[in-house]
């Protein structure tokens, strides 16, 4: 199955081939303000439609939903970029930047290192303690997850 | 007395109690009860970006365990809610990714049935509490300019969210305006804060967080204040490496909503946690009460 | 109507009849040679009209040329009985079948609609109004010109130039105003408004109301002076008492913003603030209530009404040609609320080439000023591309592809962010002014009152190619922009045609229905009032008038998407009832049989050209000719299996291609359900088929037909 196919079969990706190309989302989107451009909601879209092929921009992408809103023809930017990284994944594998929180995710159950220290602080703030668990990881490991 | 199943996630538990600690005094005051779930761990927010199954799975979890206590869903954080919102949709709309889900759950003898709602915290002091009732406890009322920072995960996507109006909202606002604080108006106020890429790009992350911070001082504002744990951190906890980074200084303190709230409610600094705030303030800002109120 | 004359022809020998027929005591059958032969058809004609008729002989659809009436039955028995190869005994079955039919059908009377009224009703005193106006006022016949604000001229009046070389507006409009001001024919009415329209065709009794009136002035401006209210007109102040240079060439009061303080009244005798109720009888409307803008403060992203200086296309051109603002930068931005699902879907035409207006506008006045055009397309459609070239190549016009996310305000300037997507970047224009070329919309309260459909989109027919001879007469034109977005000379030239059409009507005594209309037995239906047919008709021809269920005879198109939709059997179609189908497929199935419902204008055609090409398909196929396979309800395909049948089939137009519009969709959603019911009476689902047959695909048919001849029950 080719990129397109894969997109389109997806619940997320349905709407791939609504846009016109008229530049609202990428017009108001933070990523593409601060990265001068580089990161293109609009060109992600076009260049997996049409070339079928997906590029590490993808990971510049607030989530911010801005594009998505505004877009004229309900286009879904923003899940259609989430679902790319999906894909992304799956081919080339987990990103260095995201490995350390599945590391955490697996050990703890948080993404961070959640254990005594974290729970002395809460305690002197007279808050209750919060406990690992190992549920995370079984569902991480079920679902192949990356553990 | 309305009670909820109280979830934290993980950037509250590490860094952000003082959220927490917060929410529970005023939510006390509110007469609103609040059922911990210690073993709750991670909403399953980041999986969305690796791991279809994963990421439902993991949020699955979460709501099923609000959902053997028979409560819905108060959460604080916006990305939590914007993960478990959506997935609960999701799977109560489709029910045979639904039972996929379960099968998946069924290893951690858990089980998502659809019988809870999941709510962020502003909504429900906007829908299920109310500006009347809040007001009812202000005791204290705060006279500052505050810079309401909406942040992007309990508005958006606003065709599933079907809260407030996306494109000028209204409930953190009055919210703030119920403490007796100015909300006012600044520049790029949709602006996100970044967060998602900082651990991607962190160059780009604080390029978004200060362009905030700058115009918010531009449009005189005292504080800032989020709805959002991750927003606390890049404008609070951050606030120092973005000033290095862009060679700007600010020095606006942040405050979670809800630490406004209980000091507008007559607690004090210690008790709203604001010893834990990053970014220096002078105490006395709060103490400027309104001269007719 | 009891005596039943049976007409057939036998097509110069070629076609072998059945030995027996004799169809009943009460049947007249005649053989006839030729059809086509004169004498023929004038011995039919003589009966036409007067008894119900079968004529069996070549198709309905050549027939249908020679012979009109809905009393008449055709018979199909040289395309789709002879030319394939069938007998006698088939022919039997189909005349048979056409005359039960026939017999069981209540006669029909042609609707006719009396033009009772020979005035006209023109509702709206624009460039369209106008022209309508002052030609069927040259045709002679008496015109009732109601314009809502005090003043004629519409949106042109209170433009400066019109597109493209920048016409001004005074060379069309004070011609055209000063001859509908002489002529005598003309009875102008400003300030006035449709309150209630009842009636049709011919007789329409229209309500109108006129909010106050005056009648002449002196111009000397003491009831502006002492006038409390101002409004803001498109980005000029004025009262609500105002003068324009144009009829009635006094001051007119703006009723929408007017607080009826009487004020002026007090400063001059000739103001009246009584409002007047008339009924007046007409036989033809005119709507040419022109352009209406789309709000542009529900594109909150664009911050019009937050803004100061973001403004629309008509306040930016008005303040801007009285020199009332004199920006050194302007962005306008194009499809401001249009082709977006949020706002406006569909595209309003026109504003691309008024947005090139403006600019040019700008320039020819301030070549210094910075005009900026940002678009997604250029649509400068037809011969406007050489003025979209004009606007690149003389005035340096900046254009930027990209549709601006958001409009902020930093300061004393306006920052347009948009992609610029031939360079891939998102930008920040900072500009003085914003122009937004909003799109347009229809005025629907205006069509609800009339009867016309009125769902937020422009009606249909304008872009349809079913708008044809097809169409019903009719009695209420829609000309000029207000059927779809349109320029000054497209809407003169619309409004001709529309005049031309009111004379039409006016000049005869009676006008003819060609379609059959669906009736409402409103004892049976009030019993059960379940209103699904409401929703059922594609032109909203079904209504509820005074909470009773009503066909609207002007827009209904005889389709029987209504008639099939009621399981009451309160709804029945003039010329195709149930009991009349019911009984025509009784009396045509033999056991064994495979019943075919084609539509008339895809599926039947295509049987007809299976005859043409002499192709061979079994003969137990016994076609029924429907006028849309919406038409086919449950009923009719259970008495088709219980007459026998072992296989039904309902062909009609592909999915997008429905003469009806929804006909098609709705048919198959019927059978999908229906097959799931036929099981539990033990009939094979598969012998029940929807299939989209167009009419070219006289292959697909006979390999369909051959296909559920070979199944079993």
């Amino acid at each position: 199955m080719n990129l397109q196919e894969e997109i389109l079969s997806n619940i997320d990706g349905r709407t791939l081939n609504y846009c016109f190309s008229c530049g609202m989302c990428t017009g108001g989107c933070p990523s593409a303000r601060v990265t001068d451009s580089i990161y293109n909601p609009r060109k992600i879209l076009h260049r997996a439609a049409l070339e079928g092929r997906l590029e590490e921009d993808i990971w510049l992408c607030t989530n911010c939903y801005t594009c998505q809103e505004r877009c004229p023809t309900k286009t879904k930017v923003a899940d259609l970029i989430s679902l790319m990284r999906r894909i992304y994944v799956k081919e080339k594998g987990i990103p260095g930047f995201i490995k350390p929180l599945i590391e955490n995710l697996g050990a703890c159950g948080f993404t961070a290192r959640i254990g005594d220290l974290e729970n002395k602080r809460r305690e002197r703030m007279g808050l209750p303690s919060v406990k690992q668990n190992q549920e995370v990881r079984r569902i991480i490991e079920k679902t192949g997850g990356g553990l | 007395m309305r009670e909820y199943a109280y979830f934290i996630g993980c950037t509250i538990p590490f860094r952000e109690s003082n959220y927490d600690l917060s929410t529970r005094k005023v939510m006390e005051k509110l007469d609103i009860g609040l059922l911990d779930m210690p073993d709750a761990g991670c909403c399953g927010l980041y999986y969305e970006l690796v791991n279809e199954m994963t990421h439902l799975a993991l949020a699955a979890r979460v709501i099923s365990m609000a959902e053997e206590l028979k409560r819905d869903l108060l959460v604080l954080c916006s990305g939590c809610n914007g993960s478990l919102y959506r997935v609960n949709k999701k799977l109560k709309e489709n029910p045979e990714l639904k039972d996929r889900v379960n099968e998946v759950l069924s290893e951690v003898d858990r089980e998502f049935k659809g019988t809870v709602e999941v709510k962020h915290v502003i909504r429900v002091l906007w829908e299920d509490v109310g500006i009347k009732e809040i007001k009812k406890h202000v005791s204290n009322p705060i006279n500052i300019k505050a810079a309401a920072h909406y942040g992007c995960h309990f508005l958006r996507p606003s065709d599933e969210m079907d809260f407030d109006d996306p494109r000028e909202p209204i409930s953190l606002d009055r919210l703030i305006e119920v403490t007796g604080a100015e909300s006012i108006d600044y520049f790029e106020k949709s602006l996100c804060c970044g967060g998602y890429v900082l651990a991607a790009d962190q160059k780009a992350a604080y390029m978004m967080t200060g362009t905030k911070l700058r115009n918010v001082k531009k449009a005189g504002a005292d504080i800032i204040v989020t709805a959002c744990p991750f927003c606390h951190v890049m404008y609070d906890a951050n606030q120092k490496a973005v000033e290095a980074e862009l060679e700007e200084s600010f020095g606006i303190p942040v405050l979670h909503y809800p630490q406004l709230l209980g000091l507008a409610m007559g607690f004090d600094l210690k008790e709203m946690g604001l010893e834990q705030n990053r970014v220096r303030f002078n105490p006395q800002m709060f103490n400027n009460k309104k001269e007719d109120e | 109507m009891s005596v039943l004359k049976v007409f057939i022809c036998t097509c110069r020998g070629g076609i072998t009849l059945p030995k027996d027929l004799d169809f009943g005591e009460d049947v007249k059958v005649r053989v006839i040679e030729d059809i086509f032969f004169d004498k023929a058809q004038e011995e039919i004609e003589s009966f036409v009209g007067k008894e119900k008729i079968v004529i069996a002989g070549p198709s309905p659809r050549i027939m249908e040329g020679f012979f009109s009436d809905p009393n008449i039955a055709f018979v199909n028995i040289w395309e789709q009985a002879s030319m394939v190869g069938h007998g006698p005994e088939k022919i039997r079955d189909l005349i048979h079948g056409a005359v039960e039919g026939l017999r069981n059908t209540a006669p029909v009377e042609k609707k006719v609609f009396e033009i009772k009224n020979k005035d006209a009703l023109v509702i709206g005193g624009g460039v369209a109004g106008l022209e309508a106006a002052r030609h069927i006022a040259n045709a002679g016949f008496k015109v009732y010109l109601i314009e809502k604000k005090p003043f004629l001229g519409g949106v042109v009046a209170g433009l400066d130039r019109l597109y493209p070389e920048g016409t001004p507006n005074s060379h069309v409009l004070y011609p055209l105003i000063n001859e509908v001001v002489r002529n005598k024919g003309v009875d102008i009415l400003t300030n006035t408004e449709v309150e209630e329209v009842d009636g049709s065709l011919g007789d329409y009794r229209v309500k109108i109301k006129t909010h106050g009136r005056i009648p002449k002035g002196l111009m000397l401006k003491k009831c502006e002076e002492v006038c409390p209210v101002t409004v803001n007109d498109h980005g000029i102040k004025r009262k609500a008492i105002y003068y324009m240079p144009t009829y009635p060439y006094s001051h007119g009061i703006d009723f929408d913003s007017c607080t009826r303080c009487g004020e002026c009244v007090k400063v001059c005798e000739d103001i009246s603030l009584e409002e007047e109720e008339k009924e007046i009888e007409v036989g033809a409307i005119v709507v040419a209530t022109g352009l209406k803008e789309y709000d542009a403060s529900k594109i909150i992203e664009y911050g019009y009404g937050r803004y100061p200086n973001v403004l629309t296309q008509w306040e930016f051109e008005r303040r801007f040609s009285n020199g009332l603002i004199k920006p050194k930068s302007v962005s306008i931005i194009h499809c401001a609320g249009s082709r977006d699902k949020n706002h406006l879907p569909y595209c309003s035409r026109v504003c691309c080439i008024l947005g090139l207006k403006e600019a040019k506008l700008v320039k020819d006045t301030s070549p210094d000023t910075e005009v900026y055009i940002n678009y997604i397309d250029m649509r400068s459609y037809g011969p406007f591309e050489e003025f979209y070239n004009t606007i690149r190549e003389i005035y340096g016009v900046k254009f930027i592809q990209g549709r601006p996310s958001e409009i902020l305000q930093d300061g004393e300037e306006l920052v347009v962010r948009a992609e610029d997507i031939l360079l891939g970047k998102q930008m920040d224009n900072r500009v003085e002014y914003v122009v937004l070329m909003t799109g347009f919309v229809p005025d629907d309260e205006l069509f609800h009152k009339l009867g016309l459909p009125a769902d937020g989109c422009f009606p249909t027919e304008y872009v349809n190619s079913q708008h044809s001879v097809d169409a019903n007469p009719r009695g209420i034109f829609i000309a000029g922009a207000a059927a779809f977005p349109k320029g000054v000379a497209e809407s003169m030239i619309d409004a001709g045609d529309a005049a031309q059409g009111v004379i039409d009507v006016l000049d005869r005594y009676a006008v003819e229905k060609k379609t059959p209309t669906a009736r409402i037995n409103s004892s049976i239906c009030g019993e059960i009032d379940c209103r699904i047919c409401l929703t059922a008709c594609p032109y909203g021809a079904v209504y509820l008038k005074d909470e009773e269920v009503t066909v609207n005879e002007e827009l209904c198109m005889g389709c029987g998407i209504c008639t099939a939709t009621c399981a009451a059997g309160a709804n029945q179609l003039d010329g195709c009832t149930n009991n009349g189908m019911l009984a025509q497929i009784a009396a045509t199935t033999k056991e064994g049989d495979v019943v075919a419902f084609l539509c008339k204008w895809s599926s039947y055609s295509a049987a007809d050209k299976a005859g043409y090409e002499l192709l061979r398909y079994p003969e137990n196929v016994k076609i029924i000719r429907i006028p849309c396979t919406g038409r086919v309800d449950a009923q009719m395909i259970l008495k088709a299996f219980s007459s026998g049948a072992k296989g039904v089939l309902i062909a009609g137009c592909p999915p997008d291609g429905c003469h009806y519009f929804t006909g098609n969709l709705k048919a198959r959603k019927r059978v999908i359900a229906l097959k799931k019911l036929i099981e539990q009476f033990g009939i094979n689902p598969e012998a029940l088929a929807i299939e989209w047959i167009g009419k070219d695909e006289s292959k697909k048919f006979v390999e369909i037909v051959n296909r559920l001849n070979g199944g079993g029950r």
